[in-house]
């Protein structure tokens, strides 16, 4: 598209007279004005105000209410099966979540923490072998801080209708963010998470039964590394 | 299996016998004496013991997050190698070793183990059901310490192998002294964390059937 900077170059160029510019400038800012509302009208993306919508995207996967919760859990990676439960406690001494991943005798196989407020936002207190390679752990971590939405202030958020099936999509984007999350237009519950890369969609994280202030049944599928991981709410 | 270390084995076997309080680890405990003697007692002891099957109550103390995790269930054992250790609560989960092989039942989800890809916790498994069944591990793999209080002994392991030092800081067997049964194994990760599997209602030499080692 022609920008008002590449046509007023064009018109030293050309020598253009200053009202064939001022009429130029005009059509130019109408055809903007119309290509914006036009794409409104679609519904494909809706830019949230300064202000924000909270209806749209103020939405939790683990409400603020959340202190913790006991998952079964079910990890396939690389052919390998590692079965257990997960305690996911919020810390409010420490500001963060801790995730810990134990095997059914007890042993632990990964226990992370999740800061929020600061820079360095994850730490690593223990992983099993099996699960200590960087491209690994990054995308564990990644999954639980898209469930977590633990993002940065300057993220930014930008809200679409898929009329078909109705839903409200919230895209959250930074520098290597670029999530989607799925709710009904008249929910108040994400009910599915895409994580993507620029080119590829990266994970699948589909959230079921919210009984509580989370959901009770988490699904986890990666479509570039073989991570499966399964989540089932126990009572405790 | 050299005779005399299976027996040695067998005669741990017969410390699961019935169950109690068990408060073994708020007492002080000091360096055996005579360890050999006490080696003897407890193979003397496992000679006579054909089966064991006993509930357990597992904790996970998470200190750091000021959590305990319990879980219960069965435990049994056949003379000779086979065991079944059964979790009820909060999870279904099986693992019976039988036959040599090595099987999981998680949900209904059977699977043989695989030895190479999960090798330690095949081990880790293995050292837990040989401890409860009355088996020391070699000496080459761990550092084997034995102490005694007024009514309790304690074996305590510590891993030599690299793989398992991972995992395990250290292994503690806490044996009743009145009967030699095992009444508590405490699996020990660090100094924040550690596993206590506790045995109750413990019965000697009844009779289990074959398929209770075999999943349906």
């Amino acid at each position: 598209m022609l920008t008002i900077r590449s046509l007023i170059l064009r018109r030293q160029a050309l020598e253009m007279s200053p009202a064939v510019l001022v009429c130029i400038k005009s059509l130019t800012f109408i055809l903007a004005l119309f290509l914006l509302l036009y794409s409104c009208s679609t519904g494909h993306y809706k830019a949230i105000g300064k202000n924000g919508d909270a209806s749209y995207y103020n939405v939790s996967i683990f409400h603020e209410s959340f202190s913790k919760v006991l998952y079964r859990a079910g990890i396939d990676l690389n052919k390998r099966h590692f079965s257990g439960l997960m305690l996911i406690k919020k810390l409010p001494e420490n500001n963060s979540y801790r995730v810990v991943f134990l095997s059914e005798i007890g042993l632990k196989i990964f226990d992370l923490e999740f800061y929020f407020n600061k820079k360095n936002n994850f730490f690593v207190h223990y992983c099993l072998d099996a699960f200590d390679k960087r491209h690994v752990i990054n995308t564990i971590k990644k999954d639980i801080e898209s469930m977590f939405m633990n993002y940065p202030t300057e993220v930014k958020k930008r809200v679409s209708v898929v009329d078909k099936r109705e839903n409200i999509v919230i895209n959250y984007k930074l520098r290597g963010i670029n999530n989607y999350y799925y709710k009904t237009i008249n929910g108040d519950r994400i009910f599915k998470i895409e994580r993507r890369g620029l080119i590829f969609k990266k994970a699948d994280i589909t959230l079921e039964n919210y009984s509580g202030p989370f959901p009770d049944e988490i699904f986890i599928t990666h479509k570039l590394l073989k991570l499966d991981i399964v989540l089932t709410q126990l009572n405790i | 299996m050299h005779m005399k270390s299976f027996k040695f084995y067998l005669l741990l076997v017969t410390y699961i016998v019935s169950g109690y309080s068990f408060q073994s680890d708020n007492k002080q405990f000091f360096p055996v004496k005579d360890v050999e003697a006490l080696k003897v007692r407890l193979q003397n002891n496992a000679q006579n013991t054909r089966t064991i099957v006993s509930d357990f109550v597992q904790e996970k103390h998470l200190t750091m997050l000021d959590e305990v995790l319990i879980s219960k269930g069965h435990f049994m054992f056949k003379k000779e190698n086979s065991i079944r250790w059964e979790y009820n609560e909060p999870i279904k989960y099986l693992i019976i070793i039988h036959n040599g092989k090595f099987i999981i039942k998680d949900e209904d989800k059977v699977t043989k183990f695989d030895t190479e890809s999960n090798m330690v916790f095949r081990e880790i498994n293995k050292i837990i059901v040989n401890m409860v069944s009355g088996r020391l591990p070699d000496e080459k793999d761990f550092e084997i310490n034995f102490f005694e209080n007024a009514n309790f002994y304690q074996t305590e392991l510590i891993p030599k192998s690299q793989e398992v030092e991972k995992i395990l800081q250290t292994i503690q067997i806490f044996i009743e002294k009145k009967d030699l049964t095992v009444s508590e194994v405490k699996l020990i990760e660090s100094a924040e964390d550690y596993t206590s599997i506790t045995f109750v209602n413990k019965q000697l030499n009844i009779e289990i059937p074959e398929n209770k080692f075999l999943t349906k």
